[in-house]
């Protein structure tokens, strides 16, 4: 169990698929600067590398909800970006789509078409 | 030959002034300089000018604009047009310094400002209902998904709420039923979505702000013609 789990993390690491996105994806590599950060970029890596490959393109979101919460708690840090993934994976439902316009804009996907954009801000 | 220069020039204005009915105003403010390093009277430079800087503010192109305001030569009114490109370049105090006496142009640099209360000083027929973010944040404290209600995201509060109580409820059910590994996974997983629904309402709270002060500008910006203070 714990070999088949460590295989899929450093396979994720080795592949980490961004090919499906058209939003320019965060940095490849992990900084271990922070342990805990580095714990969780992993375990949303290793997300990334299994569930999400076979799941297929379900997010309502450009980026999607992994790339946001990756990124969310690259930039801001674990206490924040762990906040802000949490409210995103929230407000990611089919209903999404009626705040475009108003909270969100309108990005263009290769597979779905017409998304939300919603990038983690400054 | 004065002739034909002064017909090449009218051609010109014409043309200019077709392209600018097309909205094509990156080509008339062309035309507009070719008129305006042509010509010697000054009146018709000053005119040329004014159009050449009304049409950069519609482009987006504030440097230019404020180029041309500076080269006017009459001073009526000067003041008044720098005003609207110090106010489309966020530069506030600049542009309230010059529009002091117009309250129309006041109230509306204080709502582009977000200063609602002091463009309600101005006009103060302007309504605006602020959604205070602490009431947010304290509404999804206490039920959660009542913040983003609150802000006008139905929908946002509605998944919400049935998020947190589906991770409580499976918390409690796994405590009652002795299930530890069970219970302290779901016990932190809705601690998660609970503190990340009290974040989430207080920036809905704020961007809902953000986007009606922005609507509210632009209706302003309609219903009273702040544009007729450019002439």
């Amino acid at each position: 169990m714990i070999y088949i789990l460590l295989v899929t993390i450093l396979l994720s690491f080795d592949t980490p698929d961004f090919s499906r996105n058209t939003y320019n994806a965060p940095s490849k590599y992990l900084k271990f600067s922070n342990p805990l950060k580095a714990m969780i970029l992993s375990l949303i890596k290793v997300y990334q590398g299994t569930v999400s490959r076979v799941q297929g393109d379900v997010c309502n979101f450009i980026p999607s909800c992994s790339h946001y919460g990756y990124e969310a708690i690259e930039k801001k840090d674990v206490v924040l970006g762990m906040l802000m993934a949490s409210d995103r994976i929230q407000r990611c439902h089919g209903f999404a789509m009626l705040y475009v316009n108003r909270y969100y804009s309108v990005a263009v996907d290769s597979i779905r078409g017409i998304k939300a954009f919603d990038p983690v801000k400054p | 030959m004065n002739f034909f220069i002064i017909f090449l020039l009218g051609q010109s204005i014409d043309f200019a002034k077709h392209l600018e009915e097309e909205e094509d105003y990156f080509r008339a403010i062309y035309e507009y300089k070719k008129v305006y390093y042509s010509c010697e009277d000054p009146a018709l430079k000053d005119s040329v000018s004014e159009r050449i800087a009304y049409l950069s503010l519609k482009l987006g192109d504030y440097n230019n604009a404020l180029t041309y305001i500076k080269r006017l030569q009459n001073e009526s009114g000067k003041e008044r047009k720098l005003g609207f490109v110090y106010l489309l370049m966020n530069d506030f105090k600049r542009a309230e310094e010059l529009w002091k006496d117009n309250d129309t142009l006041m109230a509306w640099l204080y709502l582009r400002k977000g200063d609602v209360e002091k463009a309600k000083m101005h006009i103060p027929k302007i309504e605006f209902k602020r959604k205070s973010p602490f009431l947010a944040g304290f509404a999804s404290a206490v039920v959660p998904g009542a913040g983003k209600f609150y802000s006008g995201r139905a929908f946002d509060g509605m998944l919400s709420f049935l998020i947190n109580a589906s991770t409580m409820y499976s918390a409690y059910r796994a405590y009652r039923s002795g299930r530890d590994v069970e219970f302290y996974l779901y016990s932190g997983l809705s601690v998660i979505f609970y503190a990340g629904d009290i974040y989430g309402s207080v920036i809905a709270s704020q961007e809902y702000n953000e986007k009606e002060l922005e609507r509210i500008s632009r209706g302003f910006e309609t219903r009273y013609n702040v544009w007729k203070f450019w002439y």
